[in-house]
């Protein structure tokens, strides 16, 4: 049954929904700013860097990723560092890794989060100075950032 | 390969009697994830448990969990003559840690109770799912707990058995439904990036359809632990499960 | 201190590359989630990581709120000589989180 106070109740439950600030989204253009802060103004080349990400991923709380460039790593263009940017999450940045010269490979894997389908966007830095990126479209079933999270 | 596998997500048809872990549900990157041994979060927490089952003392009675506990867990809820009731796995823990060990009680859901019971349910891992409801009072609860379980309540007016029973390997929205079943907890969800226990799941859903819980000290809690439990006789323990 | 787990091989030949694996417990805050009481939750994160062996850095990682929760890294290290592959943590108020393993290498 549907009265006065209900229907009230239920308004103000929906508009107290509304004015919770929900977080913003970064845009292609933050993706790129944040690209330009940590690597310059270079232009980029062509390179064999990857991400491999499952291309459905039913919860972008964890999208497992790996980043890799095969390249030797005794090479003169060998990868120094690599950034990892999201095109649609809150903030661009999502992480940066660099090899120093115990490392076998210029490839790492962890788990990320993802605000929804986007592209994400892998810059890594040569050894002689040129860049290099791989972008990547990932679907993500449900967002990482929008689910209101309670602790129950 | 992927596409057949998300076909057969969205034509999986309502499972009516048959338990189907909630495994069978994810996909296959977050199947990966609970299946790597090193990698599959929960599997902290199962660390955590062992380091408090090594401090406590617990080791004084039960020596190392990976032989005195195994295929323990699996058989939770029981009857317990010795105190004339239900216990569960968490109840029984802290009634050894209180009576023989002499420490404090936790309180509940306290995080290290839930790394102790994912230490013990973990070493239970691979086992079936065993609970027995051969006693009269084991019988009764879990026919009150069935009773919880179709009973709707909330705002949105829904049982547990609406989403979980009729509705089980269809979608809400961008999900398909699982049966709730109970064989993989404690689990690491990835909604929370936490572990979480069947306590925990069961007051989510609670809030999901807008109902309050049971107040803490009320048996149905034990009722319907039993009741979800004896559900998935036959499924294999799976904790530390990776659930959405 | 935070809970770890870390992947290192008991033994490896000289020159192979060896795969290393590294996972702290930690919640990973990412600023935007809310309490039972609607209060939000800071951001507290895990800020750097970074695996050594034998004193030279493998892997340095600068971690942002876009890491899940409880991170984890796969990578790999060249092996050269038995030493300590070591791994720090490090997070947004400098407490320091360490673990190290043997490596021997033949």
């Amino acid at each position: 049954m549907i009265d006065r106070r209900n229907l009230l109740a239920g308004a103000g439950t929906i508009m107290a929904l509304a004015v919770v600030p929900l977080p913003g989204r970064a845009t292609p253009a933050d993706a790129a700013a944040a690209i330009r802060e940590m690597f310059g103004d270079r232009p980029f080349s062509d390179g064999p860097v990857t991400i491999e990400a499952p291309p459905l991923a039913e919860t972008g709380n964890s999208v497992p990723i790996t980043v890799r460039v095969e390249r030797p790593m005794d090479a003169p263009d060998r990868i120094l560092r690599m950034g990892l940017f999201s095109e649609n999450n809150p903030r661009p940045h999502l992480f940066a890794a660099s090899f120093g010269p115990a490392a076998a490979e210029a490839a790492i894997a962890t788990n990320i989060r993802l605000n929804g389908t986007q592209q994400i966007i892998c810059v890594a830095e040569a050894a002689d100075g040129t860049l290099i990126r791989a972008v990547h479209e990932i679907r993500v079933v449900v967002s990482a950032c929008t689910t209101l999270e309670a602790q129950f | 390969m992927r596409a057949l596998a998300v076909l057969l997500l969205l034509a999986a048809p309502a499972l009516a009697e048959e338990p189907v872990s909630g495994y069978d549900f994810l996909l296959p990157e977050t199947q990966a994830l609970q299946d790597d041994d090193f990698a599959n979060p929960g599997l902290l927490w199962v660390d955590r448990g062992a380091a408090i089952w090594a401090a406590e003392g617990c080791a004084d009675c039960h020596g190392a969990a990976e032989e005195s506990m195994r295929g323990v867990g699996a058989h939770y809820p029981v009857w317990s003559e010795a105190h004339g009731r239900i216990l569960t796995l968490d109840q029984q823990i802290d009634l050894c840690r209180t009576e023989r060990l002499g420490l404090e009680p936790l309180p509940r859901g306290a995080e290290e109770m839930t790394a102790l019971d994912a230490y013990v349910m973990h070493q239970s891992r691979g086992l079936p799912v065993a609970v027995a409801l051969d006693h009269p009072e084991l019988a009764a609860a879990s026919a009150r707990g069935e009773d919880y379980y179709r009973t709707p309540r909330g705002q949105l007016d829904l049982s547990c058995a609406n989403c979980h029973v009729e509705n089980a390997g269809r979608r809400l929205r961008g999900e398909v439904l699982s049966q709730g079943q109970a064989n993989g907890f404690p689990i690491y969800r990835q909604l929370w990036q936490d572990i979480g226990s069947l306590d925990r799941m069961i007051r989510w859903c609670h809030e999901s359809v807008r109902a309050a819980p049971p107040a803490d000290d009320d048996p149905v809690w034990t009722d319907l632990e039993l009741y979800l439990r004896a559900r998935g006789n036959g499924l294999t323990v799976e904790t530390p499960a990776v659930r959405r | 201190m935070f809970n770890t787990r870390i992947r290192v091989p008991e033994s490896a030949a000289a020159g192979e590359a060896v795969e290393i694996r590294a996972m702290i417990m930690h919640p990973m805050d990412n600023g935007f989630t809310y309490s039972t009481q609607g209060t939000l939750i800071p951001v507290n994160i895990i800020t750097d990581f970074t695996c050594r062996y034998l004193g030279e850095v493998v892997v340095q990682v600068r971690l942002e709120p876009g890491i899940s929760a409880n991170p984890i890294f796969t990578f790999s290290l060249r092996a050269s000589e038995s030493g300590p592959v070591e791994f720090e943590w490090i997070d947004q108020n400098g407490d320091v989180t360490t673990a190290s393993a043997e490596l021997a290498v033949t």
